[in-house]
């Protein structure tokens, strides 16, 4: 299982080591138990400063994705998956909830903005109805 | 017989490792440097460090053949004196791996920085700890080994069974050895790329460090059997015969890595790609 960073890219490294970690528990080819590198083989074998690494793993140990065990290493969490998931529902939630109060201010109505969302729905390609 | 096998060793290592196995396993260690961003030395196929160090390199195992080859000729045709032929059979081995030791520092050193990071850099999720591959009770009881000898060497001399010159060859080779095994080990898990990787896929990293682990096992018995011999005149193996091990273990080691199918594909990937 591999990971890739693009250095040029506006996210973070941080967060993209996060979000391909993530993605990759969730299409189970990191399965709970799994021993993640540690901090300094990562930083090396990526070419960046430890600290990034690290700052990516608290974030995916606060996030209960992964669990450190000090020097027995860091593992991908028991029920991690579920743990994204229910993660990925809470920030869909936040996000939604700031778009609707800024539609709201701009004189959207409740059905319009229901409406819109449908509408927006039924035209991405690959989501479930 | 010992004699005899030994000057044979010494006569196979010339073309085993100086003129076969030595410079692919240097290329080797050259091509697998180049994948921190292959893209850019394609780019740069003409670029002088990795040439000048190829050469280098075989014009140093072409020295140590032909000094040795002068050497065989003196010792075994024109003057002969078995007593030199341990000595032929391991040392100019052992120069050859310090000079591999020198060119692996001069290019994750020196040439390696000059190459520029890519923009997209990828990375394993498979832990490289040494716990990984094998159980540490192992790492540890080589060391521990190799510690209780050195405790053995100053228990004995502090009761006069053993003269200062003895203690400090002992001390001293075990330091070295010691030192030299655990950079290897360690530095065989901290590197990304490996040619055990390319050759073995997902188990090269683990037969890397078996080697390693075998490596560090004969050292300590070759410092068992010196420490028997040393203080209590116990000759399990003659320093010969020893010697004897200890080539042939190396020489065919280099031969099995050499002589590999996907050596070759090595080799060729990197004269094709890298080097205009």
């Amino acid at each position: 299982m591999e990971i890739e960073i693009d250095t040029q890219s506006s996210q973070a490294v941080y967060l993209q080591i996060v979000g391909q970690i993530s993605r990759a528990v969730q299409d189970g080819n990191l399965k709970p138990g799994h021993t993640l590198p540690p901090v300094r083989q990562l930083a090396n074998d990526l070419m960046i400063n430890p600290n990034t690494v690290a700052k990516a793993y608290k974030q995916l140990e606060v996030a209960r994705v992964v669990v450190g065990a000090g020097r027995r290493g860091t593992f991908i969490a028991d029920g991690a998956k579920d743990y994204i998931e229910q993660n990925n529902k809470l920030d869909a939630k936040v996000e939604l909830n700031n778009l609707m109060k800024t539609f709201q201010g701009r004189g959207l109505s409740g059905k319009e903005m229901r409406n819109l969302l449908f509408d927006q729905i039924t035209h991405l390609k690959g989501v479930k109805p | 017989m010992t004699d005899t096998l030994l000057l044979m060793l010494a006569i196979i290592q010339v073309f085993v490792i100086f003129i076969y196995a030595g410079p692919i396993m240097a290329r080797h260690l050259l091509y697998i440097s180049l994948k921190k961003n292959p893209k850019w030395a394609v780019e740069h196929a003409n670029r002088t460090g990795y040439k000048i160090a190829d050469k280098l390199f075989w014009w140093f195992s072409c020295l140590l053949a032909a000094g040795v080859g002068a050497a065989i000729i003196q010792y075994a045709v024109i003057n002969p004196t078995p007593s030199y032929f341990y000595e032929l059979a391991l040392v100019p081995t052992l120069i050859w791996v310090f000079g591999l030791l020198l060119l692996t520092v001069y290019v994750y050193g020196y040439l390696l920085k000059v190459i520029p990071s890519p923009e997209v850099v990828k990375a394993n999720l498979i832990s490289r700890r040494l716990k990984d591959y094998v159980p540490l009770w192992i790492f540890y009881l080589a060391y521990g080994l190799l510690g209780l000898i050195c405790l053995y060497y100053c228990y004995c001399y502090s009761q006069n069974l053993i003269d200062i010159d003895a203690l400090n060859q002992s001390l001293s080779w075990t330091f070295i050895i010691g030192s030299i095994t655990l950079i290897t080990l360690f530095y065989s898990l901290r590197r990304k790329h490996s040619e055990f990787d390319i050759m073995f896929a997902e188990s090269g990293r683990k037969y890397e460090v078996m080697v390693n682990i075998i490596g560090i096992y004969i050292m300590v018995f070759v410092a068992l059997n010196k420490m028997l011999i040393d203080i209590h005149q116990i000759e399990i193996f003659s320093q010969s015969q020893m010697s004897l091990i200890l080539g042939l273990s190396v020489n065919v080691f280099f031969m099995w890595m050499a002589t590999h199918p996907k050596s070759k594909e090595i080799i060729a990937k990197y004269k094709l790609k890298y080097i205009s």
